[in-house]
């Protein structure tokens, strides 16, 4: 039986063993009726309330409850779930944790090895600095005790992608204790933000990564008996940070999984890229009646490479827990590690858990205890930069809605592009629109880098202006903004209103001017303004397009409105 | 050749000692510092059959499973003899009161840790290293492919 450090990509495809586990639930979970977008649906009641209480109907979409409606009669017992997420975040720093070599992501294989993290004889190693900066800052951020004397400990087992036979790690005195982080549920239901739960963090712990097993290729098409070993990411220093068993539902826990990934980007600790493996979460997982005590057995999931992946694997696991207890079939439910399979949209098991002793940690005797002093501690602590709960906070005193305030401080870039929009004299909600929106899509959509953006923050600080002072409309802002993406506002004071005026886009307010084109439009179309004073006053809308058209979409949308509605009601001549 | 063998696979087979974790080894290193000066002999004898409360007596098979080498009926046998002499002679110096002295696990470094700035060094090739490897396909070290299943 062989344990492996962090949870790393599964081979591709499930052995044929599991594959069969895997359709007997989904067979199990049919013959409840649950199919599979049920089973996504039915985690969509834990999200936004306090705590998913699932019963066997309740855990079935409405039409399957017809199905269930037996079951649940017989036995109408409410379970919740109980889960804890272990999240190995690595750490963005030059080289691994105990050797100088390069850590970067995606080298030749085996090209950003040495002696001391293959593991030859005779060679020591030595604790990276900016491993221990980085991981004090994130264990303050997580308001976390950082322990000034820690160690380091060996957790041995043989596998071939780690070259030792061990993993440098730190068992019984980890880096950092006892802390929290406050998370916003959202509440789907809404879209206006969520609900704030705070889930503990049992520790945070600094550990190496082990290398990476290559099963595809030529090897695993011909059942060889063998894999292939890159050893590039064995050493790659690792944050292992446990949570407590606080969260309840899918929901919550992807909350929780992205706000980590939020404040080590914040930090600037770890890119927490899931598709790279640089962020990996690891979820236990167990169900148990509503007002038991006692947990369930418990069941360890992994392969999520998102947190949408997450919240599903977790419905799907919450689901197939509680149909094999209400299906007298609890002996189902073994402590073992599952993996998420994305295709299928279900977990199957990898193998039994073993227990903790297996890993035969002893302290490494080739590094010296980690000793840090409480000035040096301090000193981290004031280096703390910004961070997602704190900008939350500022964005909801300037006045923005908590979903805005939730969505500007998602991305680090978004975030500072709208403090500069802001700071550049743009009003928050209208810039917080335009940035969120407009924007966002554009970036998204050009993979573009918001440090990098061609339209300067002050750019769409003077377009939001143009707008608020009746110079342009909100409509021809948007028309104006692909040339602004594209840098052509440049960032001067005045460049975006000349820009506008150069293209004949200033918004037509003057109120001779809007009547003189009102009256043509009325008198162009007779027939319809007959109609609307005979009654049919939706026609309305019909006036203002053939207006705005006229006016190449420049006429004040108020001021015309008013003008036209003069016009229309004036007695007819 | 087999004294090679011999040799790395105690090692390994050491590694794989069930130790209760670090309390107890912290106890036994401190316990080493304390009772140097101590005739070490004399101790042993008085340390009677108990194998220590902190270290399980050895089986050599479950051992031998986890550190992945496969052994011989004979070598089980003579194996476990040895094992258990110096599991039982590391367990007497449990008996050691180490009541109040902190745990030494290693050399003192006084108060201050040695940190290597986050520099890369460069080496010139891994091919040095790679060559090592007793299997290999293009800049891929081959390994046995391991089947979890088989180890349940």
């Amino acid at each position: 039986m062989l344990l492996r450090a962090g949870s790393r990509a599964a081979p591709p495809g499930a052995p044929a063993g599991a594959q069969r586990l895997c359709g007997a639930v989904q067979q199990q979970l049919r013959l409840f009726g649950v199919c599979r977008r049920a089973v996504g649906a039915a985690g969509g009641l834990g999200a936004g309330s306090t705590a998913a209480r699932l019963t066997a109907a309740q855990s079935a979409s409405p039409a399957a409850n017809l199905a269930t409606d037996a079951a649940a009669a017989k036995a109408k017992v409410e379970y919740e779930a109980v889960i804890g997420i272990e999240t190995h975040v690595q750490l963005g720093t030059r080289t691994k944790a105990f050797c100088g070599c390069a850590s970067e992501f995606g080298a030749e294989p085996n090209t950003h090895v040495c002696p001391v993290c293959l593991g030859h004889p005779g060679t020591l190693p030595v604790l990276n600095a900016d491993v221990v900066r980085k991981s004090v800052l994130a264990g303050l951020a997580l308001n976390a005790r950082v322990a000034l004397e820690s160690k380091f400990d060996r957790k041995q087992y043989f596998y071939p992608d780690l070259p030792k036979g061990y993993q440098i790690s730190q068992y019984d005195v980890p880096l950092c204790e006892g802390g929290w982080v406050e998370v916003i549920v959202p509440d789907t239901s809404t879209s206006t933000g969520g609900e704030s739960r705070r889930i503990g963090v049992t520790r945070a712990h600094v550990e190496e990564d082990a290398g990476k097993l290559v099963h595809g290729g030529a090897a695993s098409l011909s059942g060889s008996d063998f894999s292939l070993v890159d050893y590039n990411r064995a050493g790659v220093p690792l944050l292992e940070i446990v949570s407590e068993p606080d969260m309840r539902t899918g929901a919550e826990a992807a909350a929780y999984g992205a706000e980590i990934r939020r404040i080590m980007r914040f930090l600037g600790v770890s890119d927490g890229n899931m598709a790279e493996g640089s962020m990996r979460c690891d979820v236990n997982i167990s169900v148990r009646p509503v007002g038991r005590a006692e947990f369930g057995t418990k069941v360890e999931i992994k392969n999520m490479n998102s947190f949408n992946a997450m919240q599903r694997a977790i419905e799907f696991e919450i689901a197939r827990q509680v149909e094999a207890i209400e299906g007298g079939r609890s002996g189902e439910v073994v402590q073992e590690t599952r993996l998420w399979d994305e295709g299928r949209q279900c977990t199957y098991s990898m193998r039994k858990k073993e227990g903790l002793a297996d890993y035969r940690y002893f302290p490494e005797p080739d590094l010296p205890p980690l000793v840090l002093t409480q000035q040096w501690v301090d000193e981290v602590q004031a280096s703390m930069p910004e961070l997602p709960a704190q900008v939350r906070a500022r964005y909801a005193a300037l006045g923005l809605s908590q979903y805005d305030a939730l969505v500007l401080s998602d991305d680090l870039g978004l975030s500072r592009y709208y403090d500069a929009v802001v700071a550049a004299g743009a009003p928050p909600k209208p810039a917080a629109n335009w940035v969120m929106g407009d924007v966002n899509a554009w970036v998204k959509e050009q993979r573009a880098d918001w440090a990098a953006l061609p339209m300067a923050p002050a750019a769409l600080a003077e377009m939001i202006g143009l707008i608020e002072d009746g110079t342009i409309s909100g409509k021809i802002g948007k028309e104006v903004l692909p040339a602004l993406l594209a840098g052509e506002g440049g960032a001067g004071a005045g460049a975006v209103r000349a820009l506008v005026e150069a293209k004949g886009l200033v918004q037509i307010s003057d109120p001779a001017a809007l009547a003189a084109i009102v009256d043509g439009v009325l008198a162009a179309n007779q027939k319809q303004l007959q109609q609307y004073r005979e009654g049919k006053t939706k026609l309305q809308g019909f006036f203002v397009g053939a207006v705005m058209k006229e006016s190449k979409g420049r006429a004040n949308p108020a001021e015309l409105n008013r003008i036209l509605m003069e016009r229309l009601n004036a007695p007819a001549e | 050749m087999f004294q090679l063998r011999c040799a790395a696979a105690t090692s390994r087979l050491a590694r794989a000692l069930p130790m209760r974790a670090d309390a107890a080894a912290a106890r036994s290193s401190s316990a080493a510092a304390a009772v140097r000066l101590q005739p070490c002999r004399a101790a042993a004898s008085s340390g009677g059959g108990d194998g220590g409360d902190g270290v399980a007596p050895p089986d050599v098979r479950e051992l031998a499973r986890m550190a992945h080498i496969s052994v011989t009926d004979q070598e089980v046998a003579d194996w476990g003899r040895k094992i258990e002499g110096i599991v039982e002679w590391f367990g007497q110096l449990q008996e050691v009161d180490v009541e109040g002295v902190p745990p030494a696990l290693r050399a003192d470094v006084e108060g201050a840790s040695t940190l290597r700035p986050d520099e890369v060094v460069r080496r010139a090739a891994g091919e040095d290293l790679l060559q090592q490897a007793a299997d290999r396909e293009g800049p891929f070290v081959r390994v046995p492919k391991i089947a979890t299943a088989a180890d349940d």
